[in-house]
C-alpha cells in the first residue's frame, strides 16, 4: 500500500564550496523530498593546496549547522582583530586608522581564515554520507524541456532536473548557455596570492593595508603562517610575480613593515586579474546561479565566499520551503524570491568594496584627508564600529526575504 | 472548446457552462504566467493550510519527511491537477475528479510525465459518493463558487469524508467587496482571470457552509480569510474573510 512519490531533483553544476554546501543543506533538510546530484570533473582530483578564504561569522554558523565546521580543526584559524591602515611606503610611521576587534558573541571570533582544500574535502565527505550523488564529470549541455531541465553530462549520460544550479565559478558555462549577461568592471589590477611563514607571531590579526597601487591584505593562518593578497596594477603585479622567492620576500617586508620578522615564501605566488562581474539575472526558468557564477567581486576582505555561502543558504531555504509544500522546486516564485534576497546584497557588497578600494587606492591629498577623518570618526564611535564589525562578519546582510505564507 | 460535456456526467451540482470554460484552458493550466496564474500564486497558502491541518489532525506519518504519506485524499474539481500533484508529492494517495474529461486528460498526462501516481477520474462527486467511496480528507478548493446546487454539493462532499476525517473548502464570499475585487477588478480591470470565470450570485457566505456542515455532524476546526497583497504579489492567510476564505471541518469519529 505504500506509495513512494518520486523525489524532485536538483542538479548542481560545480562542486566547489558553494555547490557542495547547497547540496548538503538540501539533503539534510528535505531528504525525503529532494535528491541532489553534484557534477564537477574536479571531484576526481585533489584540490590545489594553499588557497584560503576569510569566513565571516554568519556563513561560519551556516557551516556549523551543516555539521562540517567542527571538523575543520586548525584548518580554520580565528581572526581576533583586523587592522586597517594606509600610508605611503616611505612613511616612517604607519598609523593604524581603524582597529576592528572583539567577538561577535562570547568566544566567537568575527572571522576565520579557512583552508579551502580542507573545507571542500570535509564537505565532499559529508555530502557522500548525506546521499548526495557526486559525479566527477561536467555539465556539457542543458536545455529547458517542458517544465524540466534536460542535462547532458560530459561522460555521455543524461539527467533530468527540476532545478539546475549554476555554481560553476566565474566563467560559468551554465550562465553563458542561459544567455545571462554580466555587468563587468575591470579594476586594472591583478591580485598576487602567496602563503608566507612568519618569524614573529601574528597574534590572529588580519591586516588590510591600503597602498596607492591597491590594497595589501594579510590573513593569519595556523602555524604562524599567513596568506597574502596583494593587489597591484597589472604590470607591477607581473613584475612582483617574476621575482625570485628571496627578492619577493624582501618586497613584502618593505611593504608590510618589519614587525612580523623575517618572511619566507612557502609557495610560488599566483596571479589573477581582478574584475568585478555581476550576472544581470541570477535566475532563468528552472535555473539559478550561485557563488562566483552569479557575482565575482573584488577579493578585498574575502567577501566572495561569504556571499556565495549566503547564496547557498538562501537557495536551499527557498527550495526546501517549496519542496515541503510539494510545489515544483524551480517554480517562478521560489526563484524570484531567491533573486530578490541575494542579488541586492551582492550589488551592494560589490559597490562597497569598489568604493573602499577607490577611496584608498590613490594619492590625491583631499581624498586622503577625507578618509583619514572618516576613519578617525569611526574609531571613536563605538556604536558605529560595532556595526562595521557585524557587517564585516556577515551578520547584518539584508535578510528581508519577502514574507512566506507557511 | 467545442466538444460537448459528457452528459452522463450530469449531476445536480455541476454547472455545464463552467466546465466548458475550464476545459478550454487546455495546456494553459500549467503555465505559471497563463490564465491560471492567480491559482498558482494561491497554491502555497492552500497547501500549507491543508498540510498543517492534516499533520495536526492525523499526526506525522511513519514515513519520515513525507507529511501526507498514505493519507487517502479526494480532490473535487481537480482541473489540471494544480493542487493534486503537490499533495501526491507529499505522499498522499490522491483520487482526483473533475466533470471535464479534457481537464482530467491534461491532468493525467501531466502527472504521468512527473511520475506521480494519481487516480484521475472524469466523474462527479455524486457518482463517487453513490459508489460508497470515502476518504481521510476531501478537498473542495475553489470549486463551490462554480457549483449550481450548493446545499446538494455539501451534502455529497460530507458523505465522502470517512468518520474522523477532514473536509477542506475554499471559496469566495458573497459581499460587496468580493463583487468589486473578484469580479470587477480581477476579471475586467486587471484581467487576472478570464471574464466570466466567476458569477457573483454563485459566491457562498461562510454561514451557508457552516450550517449544513454542522447538520451533517461536522465540527468547524478553522475558518480563515485569504488576502492578496498587491505590493508583494503574494497571497497570505488573514482574518479578513470578505473575499477569499478557507475552512476545515472534522467529521465525528463514529459515523454520523
Amino acid at each position: 500500500m505504500a506509495y513512494n512519490p518520486p523525489r524532485q531533483h536538483v542538479v548542481t553544476g560545480g562542486g566547489g564550496i558553494v555547490g557542495l554546501a547547497l547540496a548538503l543543506q538540501l539533503r539534510q533538510s528535505v531528504p525525503a523530498l529532494v535528491d541532489v546530484t553534484v557534477c564537477d570533473p574536479g571531484l576526481a582530483r585533489a584540490r590545489k593546496a594553499g588557497r584560503v578564504s576569510t569566513l565571516a561569522a554568519g556563513p561560519r554558523r551556516f557551516l556549523e549547522r551543516l555539521g562540517v565546521w567542527h571538523e575543520l580543526g586548525d584548518a580554520a584559524s580565528p581572526v581576533t582583530a583586523m587592522h586597517i591602515s594606509d600610508s605611503q611606503l616611505e612613511d616612517a610611521l604607519r598609523p593604524i586608522y581603524l582597529k576592528l576587534s572583539g567577538e561577535i558573541s562570547p568566544g566567537e571570533a568575527f572571522a576565520h581564515v579557512v583552508s579551502e582544500e580542507v573545507l571542500i574535502g570535509k564537505l565532499r565527505d559529508a555530502c557522500a554520507r548525506a546521499g548526495v550523488s557526486l559525479r566527477a564529470t561536467a555539465v556539457a549541455d542543458d536545455r529547458l524541456e517542458g517544465e524540466d531541465r534536460a542535462i547532458s553530462l560530459a561522460d555521455g549520460s543524461n539527467l533530468r532536473a527540476d532545478l539546475l544550479v549554476g555554481a560553476d565559478g566565474r566563467p560559468s558555462p551554465i550562465r553563458t548557455r542561459a544567455r545571462i549577461g554580466v555587468s563587468r568592471h575591470d579594476y586594472g589590477q591583478s591580485g598576487l596570492v602567496a602563503t608566507l611563514q612568519l618569524e614573529r607571531p601574528h597574534g590572529g590579526i588580519a591586516v588590510q593595508h591600503f597602498l596607492p597601487g591597491g590594497p595589501f591584505a594579510l590573513l593569519p593562518m595556523a602555524g604562524n603562517r599567513a596568506s597574502i593578497v596583494w593587489s597591484q596594477p597589472h604590470a607591477a603585479a607581473q613584475r612582483l610575480a617574476s621575482l625570485d622567492d628571496g627578492a619577493l620576500a624582501s618586497e613584502i617586508e618593505i611593504c608590510f613593515g618589519h614587525h612580523l620578522g623575517r618572511i619566507t615564501l612557502l609557495d610560488r605566488p599566483q596571479l589573477f586579474p581582478l574584475a568585478l562581474g555581476i550576472a544581470r539575472s541570477f535566475i532563468a526558468p528552472r535555473l539559478a546561479l550561485a557563488g562566483d557564477a552569479a557575482h565575482g567581486i573584488h577579493p578585498l576582505a574575502g567577501q566572495g565566499l561569504n556571499l556565495g555561502l549566503a547564496d547557498a543558504e538562501a537557495l536551499a531555504a527557498g527550495v526546501g520551503h517549496a519542496a515541503g509544500l510539494g510545489l515544483p522546486i524551480g517554480n517562478e516564485e521560489t526563484l524570484e524570491d531567491y533573486q530578490r534576497t541575494r542579488r541586492a546584497p551582492a550589488v551592494a557588497m560589490a559597490a562597497a568594496m569598489e568604493g573602499f578600494n577607490a577611496l584608498f587606492s590613490n594619492d590625491i591629498m583631499p581624498l586622503r584627508r577625507v578618509r583619514d577623518l572618516g576613519m578617525g570618526v569611526v574609531d571613536r564611535a563605538p556604536g558605529l564600529k560595532a556595526r562595521i564589525i557585524r557587517q564585516a562578519a556577515g551578520l547584518t546582510a539584508p535578510r528581508d526575504a519577502p514574507p512566506r505564507q507557511a | 472548446m467545442q466538444e460537448p460535456v459528457d452528459t452522463t456526467l450530469a449531476a445536480p451540482s455541476i454547472d455545464a457552462a463552467d466546465v466548458a470554460r475550464f476545459e478550454a484552458l487546455g495546456d494553459e493550466w500549467w503555465s505559471e504566467r497563463g490564465p491560471m496564474r492567480q491559482l498558482h500564486k494561491l497554491n502555497p497558502v492552500r497547501l500549507a493550510f491543508i498540510r498543517d491541518h492534516m499533520l495536526a489532525h492525523f499526526g506525522a506519518p511513519q514515513e519520515e519527511g513525507l507529511p501526507l504519506a498514505g493519507r487517502r485524499m479526494l480532490d473535487i474539481g481537480c482541473g489540471g491537477g494544480i493542487l493534486s500533484e503537490p499533495l501526491a508529492r507529499l505522499g498522499a494517495r490522491m483520487t482526483s475528479i473533475d466533470p471535464g474529461p479534457g481537464n482530467v486528460e491534461i491532468a493525467r498526462l501531466h502527472g504521468e510525465r512527473h511520475g506521480l501516481a494519481i487516480d484521475y477520474r472524469a466523474t462527479s462527486a455524486e457518482a463517487l459518493a453513490a459508489s460508497g467511496a470515502s476518504f481521510d480528507a476531501v478537498l473542495a478548493m475553489e470549486v463551490i463558487e462554480h457549483v449550481a446546487d450548493v446545499p446538494g454539493f455539501i451534502a455529497t462532499a460530507t458523505q465522502l469524508v470517512a468518520p474522523g476525517g477532514l473536509l477542506f473548502m475554499a471559496t469566495l464570499n458573497r459581499t460587496l467587496k468580493s463583487m468589486a475585487l473578484a469580479i470587477v477588478a480581477a476579471e475586467y480591470v486587471l484581467g487576472w482571470v478570464p471574464r466570466g470565470t466567476h458569477k457573483w450570485s454563485q459566491f457562498v457566505q461562510p454561514g451557508e457552509l457552516r450550517r449544513p456542515l454542522s447538520r451533517a455532524g461536522f465540527k468547524l476546526v478553522e475558518a480563515t480569510g485569504v488576502t492578496y497583497n498587491p505590493l508583494s504579489d503574494r497571497w497570505s492567510q488573514n482574518a479578513d474573510m470578505d473575499v477569499n476564505y478557507m475552512i476545515v471541518a472534522r467529521r465525528r469519529a463514529s459515523a454520523a
